[in-house]
């Protein structure tokens, strides 16, 4: 039997999504008549390529997405009663059966460890409750202290 | 008390401290990625803490506060810290006043009761202790067989201050297996996942984290009817978990259960009638059994939230084609082509009935 319901389809696709290593906090999903909708950024929640010069990086880390994005379009035609999918993204387009990141958006696609990127804060922070919210700030060191 | 020594926990010792140190090591990777995820800064914390690496831990929590001043959890955790630490005073501070916040939490009135124990101050343990039975009355069995909860009265024995010393720690290690089961459940890891979150559902079992991560967690895994089980535990304990009811409506969904997923759909609108989304789905549901009315109020409802909720627009604009109504349709399909002018199926649509 063919799923028709469009909330089937679209719990589905939730599932799918938050089950695969897809960042999903900046997408949005819709289901019209079982035609699925994407939009927003598509990222990966994690990527971890190293020992590679920067270009290599992210030419790899950009086929990684790339597969990532033909591997959730195949999972979501099959989900029965799923006529067509439609994506909207903004980093990425599908041109002539070809993924290719859109212009302008290359630090969404690549997202490698960059060590020593940590904030570091110098001296004791404590917290502090400032008219009924928690505040993070400096100590204040009274007189005779250290 | 300070970094260094290590606590054993049961089960596989090494292969444990190996799973901990991957882990670890994974989060601070992460922290170097996405240096503003308070919940990243709050995760490493917990590990650090039950670690008993306490001025690192100490240091990650305030961050994660710093980031997000509203982070109950890191608040909390750091409260606990403090307790550890015999640090008094902080952690009173941060007790006492989450429990104005939230007077009715039973939970906050109980760790300020142990709290006033382990300090000697019984006067006040004894009033935070009533208040937690009287928020949460599952305390009354506790306390009744600690012995200090007898003919509805709060009887203490100086001896308690003894009994209650190691309570707290349940907490860190309860948190302790949550963090390493939501981490290990990212990876895929269900099966390991599902037996961390265990641990930490037995070590605190009135905590409705666990029991709905344990749900969620058994959702992606696709075991339904269990998932089924721990959400309704977890709404059993707190009822206002709102997203409960929609991950509930979801499990239904996929069970194709309409008539359940409807129910609790209509539930979680109703915990949080300000999230476009739950509007959406609970529209989509109207719009599968046909109940195109309530289906298009619900749609409104999220373009009032979101107007440029586009997948509300969509379905607007298709329901308004079902009953005919050809200008509103139109109305709606022009807007979506302002926003998304390459959308072909919508121009296609807006193009059959133009």
């Amino acid at each position: 039997m063919v799923i028709k319901e469009d909330f089937v389809i679209q719990a589905t696709v939730r599932r799918l999504l938050v089950r695969s290593n897809i960042d999903h906090s900046d997408l949005t999903l819709g289901t019209v008549r079982g035609v699925v909708y994407f939009r927003g950024i598509f990222k990966l929640g994690r990527i971890y390529i190293y020992g590679e010069d920067e270009k290599t990086l992210f030419a790899k880390s950009q086929d990684y997405i790339r597969k990532t994005l033909y591997s959730l379009e195949k999972k979501v035609r099959s989900i029965p009663g799923v006529r067509d999918v439609i994506f909207q993204f903004l980093n990425w387009k599908k041109e002539g059966g070809q993924w290719i990141p859109v212009k302008g958006k290359r630090r969404v696609a690549l997202e490698t460890p960059a060590p020593g990127m940590e904030k570091k804060r110098e001296g004791k922070w404590i917290l502090v409750e400032k008219d009924g919210e928690w505040v993070v700030e400096k100590e204040e060191k009274g007189e005779g202290e250290d | 008390m300070g970094g260094g020594k290590r606590r054993e926990r049961g089960g596989g010792g090494l292969k444990r401290q190996q799973l901990y140190q991957r882990i670890l090591n994974e989060i601070e990777q992460e922290i170097q990625i996405h240096p503003d995820y308070a919940d990243l800064h709050n995760q490493l914390g917990l590990l650090l803490m039950v670690e008993r690496e306490v001025e690192r831990a100490e240091g990650k929590f305030l961050e994660a506060i710093r980031l997000n001043p509203k982070y109950r959890e890191a608040i909390l955790n750091l409260g606990y810290l403090y307790l550890e630490m015999r640090r008094w005073r902080d952690a009173e501070k941060i007790f006492l006043s989450e429990a104005r916040r939230h007077p009715k939490d039973g939970f906050l009135h109980h760790v300020l009761g142990i709290f006033y124990l382990q300090t000697g101050r019984w006067k006040e343990a004894a009033t935070q202790i009533r208040k937690a039975i009287h928020y949460h009355p599952a305390y009354r069995d506790y306390y009744q067989e600690k012995g200090i909860w007898r003919r509805g009265a709060v009887h203490i024995d100086p001896k308690a201050k003894k009994v209650f010393k190691k309570i707290p720690l349940n907490h860190h290690e309860a948190q302790f297996h949550n963090s390493i089961g939501l981490y290990l459940a990212k990876e895929g890891k269900s099966i390991q996942a599902i037996r961390e979150l265990k641990r930490a559902a037995r070590l605190k079992p009135d905590e409705f984290l666990f029991h709905a991560n344990l749900g969620t967690v058994y959702y992606h895994q696709g075991a339904y009817r269990i998932a089924i089980q721990e959400y309704k535990k977890a709404l059993k304990i707190d009822s206002h978990y709102g997203m409960g009811y929609a991950n509930l409506s979801y499990i239904y969904g996929l069970m194709r259960r309409t008539r359940e997923a409807l129910r609790y759909m209509e539930k979680a609108v109703q915990m949080n009638p300000k999230y476009a989304d739950l509007h959406y789905n609970l529209a989509l549901l109207y719009s599968d059994k046909k109940r195109y009315g309530e289906a298009i109020s619900e749609l409104k409802k999220a373009l009032r939230i979101n107007p440029n909720y586009l997948f509300s627009r969509i379905n607007l604009g298709v329901l308004y084609e079902d009953q005919k109504k050809w200008k509103e349709a139109k109305r709606e399909y022009r807007k979506i082509l302002q926003i998304t002018p390459e959308d072909d199926h919508v121009r296609r649509r807006l193009e059959r009935i133009s």
